[in-house]
């Protein structure tokens, strides 16, 4: 499959610090890319590197084969930190961004109008931005990414200070841009967004990437074989079960194996025991889960 | 560098900034206050002048008492004066308001040249009364008879018309102080209101967080250069207004400034000199001004942030003026040579020796040449701290951090 963002052994200072540490990545044509991480943990740098508005120390990085600069115009981008003129009118200033992609202005004015009457704004084109609640001028920025029909979309924090209304909508567009082939790149703290989103994850943490691959991938690797289960009329549990802790949840029970006993393993036992297993399930940990154990297994090995 | 795009960003913010209610105020608003002070100006010079035909003191006579033997005896005064034989009975007269007031032309007046006035009130015209109190005592040693009106507009202050000659060229004097004087206020003002809006457009860029949309669109040299391109359209169309405004009025109004004689449409015919020094020092001096505020802006988190770090530089262009009195009298002073030559007080300083008479074409040559170096630093100085500066958010850099920036770009 075409790679279309290639991140090599990329290093961002400031100064003395060290945003980004040594970081590699590749994203794929018609791949949805999440870049997940703390705060400060070296994501927005890192994208600001891929939209050329950085240049990096070290490493190389490139968008459709080309340094970033040079396909700009390839890239509907969403910053975390956005915003749009407060006193201009929304269609003129959309239409004017719309041009600085490269869109002649006639096309740029009618697809920011296209756009504007999609996410409900076409009444609000002629009004000022400050007139505009905040979710709306949230979704005029995204129509601003969107309005020349990218072929790549970089989305920083695009759940940020939305309504469940507006996050649907965003989700809807990802899909939408998969689906029609477009590769999306994403950075976000709302995990369970991600998680439904998300082809493929990088974690970063301290400017390194600590977890990376696809969702399936990362639960294989940070599960610790915990099992949910549940006994036939509220049956006890049996003793000597190789567990380090067994709690209730409900009816079931969620029990963590010790290190090194499989699931498999405890359902022989049981079965051994003659438990009556009305249900045996193993949990895998979701998106949130193992984005703290990276982060503190990270902390750990670089002794913070 | 993307023409096209910085052509774009320079549309957008001529269009925007254009029809502001700030901008417009200072283009056309401030021609129009100033057609009525100069409508003022000229009403008052042409009162002046007519005054001097029509002057009487409208109520009540006063009365003079000469001890010196200064006036004719005997003869009598005009209009407003009585003279009268009895100080004492005058002074009750006074008192009981049949004189506006009483003057006393002391013995040793020819030595001291005091009179002593008394009166019941203040005079509203005091200063008339002295004056035709002065020419009265003059004309009484020069005549036997007393001047007709026709010899006292004579004997009105002068009005000059001062022509600065040279071996080869004849310039009106007046004319030319003015013209630089008011050129140098014409491009300052001109110049500092673009490059205010060039540093409130980055401000407003950076606390509006569009900064980062627009950098994903072009690259900073090309939104700055757009901002500057498009801010200094401002700037010009607010000198052509100006200017013409001038030139308008000048067709019409002569005004007098002190003892001079100033047509304002010599304003429209400068010399070469003013000429060839405007089109250098407006282009030059908006770089240098305006890309130093644009990167210092861009180091603030908001316009306020911004303009405190812009201070600094809008304090240095205006220091010219406070040294008005040197650029008239010495010219040609090494302090006066010194703000020439230094290029954030170079764009003011140059205009206002010109005022003074002709400047030496290598000693303009040198202001030029610092002003272009000048702007050069400003270029490099503004785009550095422009780049790192959009970027910085919810923090201002101390001053070491803005070397660090300086030394080491993004």
């Amino acid at each position: 499959m075409e790679t279309i963002v290639k991140v090599s052994n990329l290093v961002k200072r400031y100064g003395s610090f060290t945003a980004v540490d040594h970081i590699s990545f590749s994203v794929s044509k018609g791949e949805v890319f999440a870049l997940l991480g703390p705060n400060g943990a070296g994501k927005t740098s890192t994208i600001r590197v891929l939209m050329g508005i950085l240049h990096p120390d070290e490493g190389k990085v490139q968008l459709f084969g080309k340094e970033p600069h040079e396909v700009r115009h390839l890239v509907g981008y969403l910053p975390e930190a956005r915003g749009l003129y407060r006193g201009a009118r929304l269609l003129p200033l959309l239409t004017y961004l719309g041009t600085l992609k490269g869109l002649p202005e006639a096309k740029a004015r009618a697809s920011a109008l296209a756009w504007l009457k999609r996410f409900g704004l076409e009444k609000w084109a002629k009004r000022k931005v400050r007139e505009l609640s905040h979710g709306m001028q949230q979704k005029a920025q995204l129509a601003v990414a969107l309005m020349h029909d990218p072929a790549m979309l970089i989305l920083d924090e695009p759940f940020q200070g939305l309504d469940p209304v507006n996050v649907q909508i965003v989700k809807d567009l990802v899909s939408e841009a998969r689906e029609s082939g477009k590769t999306v790149l994403l950075s976000s703290h709302q995990l369970v967004h991600v998680e439904a989103l998300a082809d493929r994850i990088a974690l970063i943490n301290n400017g390194k990437i600590v977890a990376y691959g696809t969702l399936e991938e990362l639960k294989r690797r940070y599960s610790r074989g915990d099992v949910a289960l549940k006994l036939e009329n509220d049956a006890p549990l049996p003793d000597g079960l190789p567990i380090t802790k067994a709690w209730r949840e409900g009816e079931s029970w969620h029990l963590l194996p010790q290190s090194g006993t499989s699931p498999k393993e405890i359902l022989r036992l049981l079965v051994e025991a003659g438990a009556p297993v009305e249900r045996y399930e193993v949990v895998y940990p979701s998106l949130e889960e193992i984005f703290l154990r990276a982060v503190e297994e990270s902390d750990e090995s670089q002794g913070r | 560098m993307n023409w096209q795009k910085v052509f774009r960003v320079a549309s957008y913010e001529f269009r925007t900034n254009v029809v502001r209610g700030g901008y417009l105020f200072a283009t056309f608003g401030i021609p129009l206050l100033g057609l009525v002070v100069v409508m003022i100006l000229h009403a008052i010079n042409t009162h002046s002048i007519a005054k001097v035909e029509t002057t009487k003191v409208s109520t009540g006579h006063i009365a003079v008492y000469d001890r010196s033997g200064i006036l004719p005896r005997g003869a009598p005064l005009p209009r407003p004066f009585v003279a009268v034989p009895d100080f004492e009975k005058a002074k009750e007269e006074t008192a009981e308001n049949k004189f506006r007031a009483l003057v006393l032309i002391p013995t040793g007046y020819t030595k001291q040249h005091k009179v002593t006035v008394y009166a019941t009130k203040g005079i509203a015209d005091l200063d008339n009364v002295v004056r035709q109190l002065g020419y009265l005592l003059l004309y009484a040693r020069l005549s036997p008879h007393y001047l007709p009106a026709e010899a006292q507009r004579v004997l009105q202050p002068i009005r000059m018309n001062l022509v600065l000659i040279t071996k080869k060229s004849e310039v009106s004097g007046a004319g030319r102080m003015f013209a630089g004087y008011v050129l140098s206020m014409v491009f300052f003002t001109a110049i500092f209101i673009s490059a205010g809006y060039l540093l409130q457009s980055v401000a407003t860029e950076k606390e509006s967080h569009l900064i980062e949309i627009l950098l994903s669109s072009l690259n900073s040299m090309e939104l700055l250069w757009g901002k500057v391109i498009g801010l200094a359209g401002l700037g010009l169309l607010q000198v052509v207004v100006w200017l013409a405004s001038v030139w308008y009025l000048g067709k019409y109004v002569s005004i007098g400034i002190q003892d001079f004689e100033m047509p304002l449409e010599q304003l429209m015919h400068p010399d070469l000199q003013v000429i060839i020094t405007a089109l250098v020092i407006m282009p030059l001096g908006y770089i240098t001004y305006g890309l130093l505020l644009a990167g210092f802006g861009a180091l603030g988190d908001n316009f306020r942030e911004s303009q405190q770090f812009s201070a600094v530089v809008s304090f240095l262009a205006v220091i010219p003026f406070m040294f008005n009195y040197l650029f008239f009298v010495h010219p040609n002073s090494w302090v006066v040579r010194a703000f020439c030559y230094f290029p954030l007080t170079a764009p003011v300083a140059v205009f206002l020796r010109l005022s003074a008479g002709p400047v030496p074409w290598w000693d303009l040559g040198i202001s030029f040449a610092a002003l272009a170096l000048g702007a050069a630093v400003s270029l490099w100085i503004g785009v550095r701290l422009f780049r790192v500066g959009v970027l910085l958010a919810g923090k201002r850099p101390s001053f070491k951090e803005v070397w660090k920036i300086l030394k080491n770009p993004a």
